[in-house]
């Protein structure tokens, strides 16, 4: 991974992704909606070349299309009617509103999506190590076993194979008890070895004293910085959202969407802290492109 | 960091009330509101659990649950809502309690959506599934979780509540800003979900028709021999 | 004064009523090489586990352990300055990558991270594991996993180092880079250092002190030449290795030899002749019952071939030992064989029938396979209850029969234990009835010599000798030189996923030079090249004596 947003601290790319679904939940304007959804794909085309997108394009369709067909379905509220389909009245701000929380599912969505890309498991386990040591440690083992159970689970059905003993014979009761039956293969065994490692644990001192971390990561004063630039730009945006701004009141009647003065520096705000990882890298390229 | 038995839930307690609070100023996101308390009830355990000295042994075993339970997620993945997971947690916390019981589903739900890529969902699944765990474990004294028809029934009942719970984040999201929750809708949303949610019911009640007594032997068997006997 | 010291110890595990370590004293010095070797089950890892306060397993204790002058009750420092090294390589791994693992132990006695880096840059250093650091644990091979292991309990700047059976699941060329390590940690930091250990061939030029163990007793103690002997005249034969038991066998005098060196200089004063030995068996073809054509195999499209075009064929009777090192689809080819893994290309014929045209059940009664793991044979939570699922599943109810099967195999006391109860040779053969059962016309065995002590090494030949005579073909693969030339009719050399060479053991070993038994090795350059140590023995005659 050799982007720069993802060099930051750990605690840098955790403040955005949280900050970025907590203001995809909050800010519920067509305008801010469209905008933020070019910059998240902006965001993944950087940091995977929207490999992951294409993963989950499915899901984001279905989603997108289920939520801005289904609310017009059931919500007649509303003044400006489009048509009516039988005696059903299909309204604007149904439409519109089904769109709008369409586009912050699927936004939050693609958030995650970068997210999974750049909070790896190492980077997760440092900030619950910070914070919840203990449960970092419980955390660090069930990472470790997951792989090793697989590998296990598939050890145990190629062995149970040469047996005769297969997932595919026999009806269905005896398929699931089959299945089953290596799922408790792999219980006995794993918790029959797993002893060890408990051993192991303690045999290097665990449980004997306070635990220090491993500084896997250091706060830098670009992160310093990046921390309270994010921070101070989520405060003006909260500030003026709870002020009114930045969010398209559609009942009980449907403000104008139009941005006033006071939406739009919001929105400036807003642009700001959805393209960090963006103009971060376009430093970074441009630096580049000076020193050489 | 060890945390008074009485401090911490009362400092939780605040905390939400907090919360309700700032959704009356907010007052039409109920999906910020929701996903707050999700992470609340997360933490509140997760706290608890830092505040109790915990044995490598346990720990392990712990991880090895937690890890099975994830697992079992994989091979499952093409069947909607059929996974052994609930089972899993299900038995462990009525084996090893209320408190390692959450921890167990938090940490699968949380770790396997490592590998298999976190969503919104993740602190859902995480409440779901750790409350799956917590209740079998709160329970294990009462007839319900001693009689095998009382371990169906709550198989059955988690079968529904697992989906609803996961269902809120979707409806929230669905009903958010402005427009009043309408019962009506809400019932319309769960009842598209009941397919799938029925599914979990019907795999939690073979799972623990078929495999239940016996697990419940292998998990005793190994408490005894790790020394976890309280 | 001794650095560990054990006086009068008992040790009794909480349900069980003999006592896992009786009445025990040893003296270990400073800088020592300790080898503890004995049948599994007699006391070696206990007598570790002992030494190591966190891990002393629950039971009665009595006697004295003193460590460094203090005793080990009472010790609050010492976690530190005792490292310990487990058998299995997975098992001890707590961390997903490298480097996580390297530093839980530092994090565990609360070190900062400076102190952390340091100690790992290191470790890392001497280890020259530079690459493996970022690594995932679970990609890492056996090998690679015990040496983090090792350098995980490294890191924690241990002055006493116990291993138990860290090489026992290792393949030969990692277990030679383990005592490499081991020798050096003692040669060049003078750590001391106490090994359980099963292949002494490998650890005798290492220990100072080799003490043999059986059932909680120091059987025999003391440096490795004087040592030999005496378990030579014992009932415990089998642990003394080629070179020495060739010497003591032909009843020489002077210095033991242990090494091959050693075992070439004591040849070239002996001028040994040789006897003629009668011409060999011609071996007569017999018919196939395994036959292999452009066999071809890969896990994934984006991987390796790891098996490659490759022609295999085992005849009727024959015991075919597959040697070969790590990765060059020895398993691969058992598992394709057992109808396990489906070739990309190529054809098997069983039985001269193709092997697409055979049913599931009828498959497995013609083909018996053995796992490297026999723990994941079992289903059942009992030996009996297994045998039994057995022959439920093909239509067998003579139980008598199956009672023959385990008094002939010797594990009719254990068929109630729970199978990951019993020791390495024991689930074994559990595994083995329950194989055996189905009366298999084929035997594939993939490694099953891994880990066994010399004297299941020897039932375990025993017994497949005897399966054998009663006809069934076996095929194995092993990392086991020694094992192949003294039992296999036919041994194959794979390399790259291709057999490169296959011969009778004889012809097989002669053509090899490094790939050799150590008996061959020391007579290299002689008129004759015997290669197990009964035909040495037999064909070869000192002049001096």
């Amino acid at each position: 991974m050799g982007t720069r947003f993802a060099r930051f601290h750990p605690l840098v790319s955790f403040l955005f992704y949280a900050g970025s679904v907590m203001l995809l939940i909050l800010m519920l304007h067509p305008v801010f909606q469209v905008i933020s959804v070019f910059l998240i794909i902006g965001i993944n085309i950087i940091h995977d070349r929207l490999a992951g997108l294409r993963k989950w394009k499915y899901l984001l369709l279905v989603t997108f299309v289920l939520m801005v067909v289904l609310n017009p379905l059931f919500n007649e509220r509303g003044r400006h009617l489009l048509f009516m389909a039988g005696d059903h009245r299909i309204t604007l701000e149904a439409v519109l509103y089904g769109g709008m929380n369409a586009f912050s599912i699927i936004g939050i969505i693609a958030v995650f999506i970068s997210y999974n890309v750049i909070m790896t498991p190492n980077k997760v386990l440092f900030l619950f190590s910070k914070f919840l040591p203990q449960f970092a440690v419980l955390l660090m083992l069930t990472l470790r076993f997951i792989p090793l159970m697989s590998r296990r689970m598939e050890e145990i059905s190629l062995v149970q194979k040469s047996k005769g003993i297969m997932v595919t014979n026999g009806n269905w009761r005896t398929r699931v008890k089959t299945a089953f039956s290596y799922v408790q293969a792999l219980l006995t065994y794993s918790l029959e070895e797993a002893i060890q490692t408990a051993d192991s644990m303690k045999a290097r001192g665990y449980g004997t004293g306070p635990r220090t971390s491993y500084e896997f990561f250091r706060i830098r004063s670009k992160d310093s910085i990046a921390i309270v630039i994010l921070t101070l730009l989520l405060s003006i945006i909260i500030y003026g959202r709870s002020l009114g701004y930045g969010v398209l009141t559609i009942y009980p009647m449907m403000e104008d969407w139009r941005l006033a003065t006071w939406d739009t520096a919001v929105l400036i705000c807003y642009i700001l802290y959805l393209s960090f990882p963006i103009y971060v890298e376009a430093g970074e390229a441009f630096r580049w492109h000076l020193s050489n | 960091m060890r945390f008074n038995h009485i401090l911490t839930p009362a400092i939780f307690l605040l905390l939400a009330a907090g919360l309700l609070i700032i959704s009356y100023w907010f007052e039409d996101s109920y999906l910020w509101l929701s996903f707050s308390l999700v992470f609340l009830t997360i933490l509140f355990f997760l706290v608890r659990f830092e505040g109790r000295t915990i044995e490598p042994k346990e720990l392990v075993l712990l991880a090895v649950l937690a890890a099975i339970a994830a697992v079992g997620r994989i091979p499952f993945a093409s069947i909607p809502s059929v996974q052994p997971t609930t089972f899993v947690i299900m038995i462990a916390g009525l084996v090893f309690g209320a408190e390692s019981g959450f921890v167990i589903g938090a940490v699968a739900a949380l770790a396997s959506n490592m590998i298999m890529g976190q969503g919104p969902w993740t602190p859902w699944q995480m409440v779901s599934w750790g409350l799956v765990g917590m209740t079998a474990g709160a329970m294990k004294n009462t007839p319900i979780m001693n009689t095998k028809l009382g371990r169906l029934g709550f198989g059955i009942v988690w079968g529904f509540l697992f989906g609803w719970i996961m269902n809120i984040w979707g409806f929230l999201g669905f009903v958010q800003s402005g427009g009043p929750i309408d019962l009506k809708a809400f019932l319309v949303y769960i009842g598209a979900s009941t397919l799938f949610d029925t599914m979990h019911a019907v795999s939690n009640v073979v799972f623990l028709l078929l495999f239940g007594d016996i697990w419940i032997k292998i998990l005793t068997r190994f408490k005894r021999k790790y020394g976890l006997l309280e | 004064m001794a650095l560990i010291e054990l006086t009068d110890v008992t040790f009794t595990y909480p349900d069980s009523l003999q006592p896992a370590i009786t009445n025990l004293s040893l003296r270990i010095e400073k800088g020592q090489f300790v080898v503890l070797f004995g049948a599994s089950g007699s006391g070696k890892s206990t007598l570790l586990k002992l030494l190591k306060n966190e891990i002393r397993p629950h039971g009665t204790l009595t006697g004295n352990i003193v460590i460094n002058g203090s005793p080990i009750q009472d010790s609050s420092g010492l976690s530190q300055e005792i490292g310990f090294v487990f058998q299995d390589p997975e098992n001890q791994i707590v961390a997903d990558d490298v480097l996580h693992e390297l530093v839980f132990g530092l994090e565990n006695i609360g070190l900062t991270t400076n102190e952390m880096r340091n100690r790992v840059a290191e470790m890392v250093h001497f280890f020259g594991a530079d690459d493996l650091l970022r690594r995932k644990s679970h990609e890492l091979s056996g090998g690679k996993k015990q040496q983090i292991n090792l350098a995980s309990a490294l890191l924690m700047q241990p002055n006493i180092l116990l291993l138990d059976e860290p090489t026992s699941q290792l393949d030969p060329v990692s277990t030679r880079e383990l005592l490499d390590m081991l020798k050096r940690l003692n040669e060049e930091f003078g750590m001391t250092i106490v090994l359980a250990e099963h292949r002494l061939e490998e650890v005798f030029t290492l220990a100072d002190t080799i003490i043999m163990m059986e059932k909680g007793e120091v059987l025999i103690a003391g440096e490795p030449r004087q040592v030999l002997p005496q378990i030579w005249n014992s009932k415990n034969r089998a642990y003394v290795p080629g070179i020495p038991s060739l010497f003591l066998k032909m009843h020489e005098k002077g210095l033991l030899p242990l090494t091959v060196k050693e075992g070439r200089n004591w040849i070239a004063t002996i001028k040994p002749t040789f006897l003629a030995t009668e011409t060999e068996k011609q071996q007569q073809q017999s018919k196939n019952v395994i036959k292999t054509k452009g066999l071809s195999f890969r896990y994934e499209k984006s991987r390796e071939f790891v098996l490659d075009e490759l022609d295999f064929a085992l005849n009727k009777g024959e015991f075919y030992a597959l040697l070969g090192g790590n990765g060059s689809g020895k398993s691969t080819l058992i598992k394709a064989l057992a109808g396990l893994v489906k070739s990309e290309q190529g054809k098997i014929w069983i039985d001269d029938k193709p092997i697409k045209s055979y049913k599931n059940n009828d498959f497995t009664k013609y083909i018996g396979y053995l796992p490297q793991n026999p723990k994941l044979f079992f289903l059942q939570d009992t030996v009996e209850r297994e045998l039994h699922a057995t022959m439920e599943q093909f239509g067998l109810t003579d139980w008598t029969e199956t009672e023959a099967l385990l008094e002939e195999l010797g594990i009719v006391h254990l068929k109630t234990n729970h199978p990951y109860d019993l020791s390495g040779g024991e689930i074994q053969k559990a595994a083995l009835a329950c194989v055996l059962l189905r009366k298999p016309k084929v035997l594939l065995l993939d490694e099953p010599t891994k880990g066994l002590d010399p004297i299941s090494k020897k039932n375990l030949a025993n017994i497949l000798l005897s399966v054998k005579s009663n006809g069934v073909s076996i095929l194995m693969s092993t990392h086991d030189v020694e094992f192949a030339a003294q039992h296999a009719t036919k041994c194959g050399m794979m390399f790259q996923g291709k057999i490169t060479s296959e011969d009778n053991p004889e012809r097989f070993f002669n053509g090899n030079f490094f790939y050799t038994t150590m008996i061959q090795r020391i007579f290299r350059g002689q008129a004759m090249m015997p290669l197990t140590l009964e035909e040495a023995a037999h064909s070869c005659v000192s002049t001096i004596s």
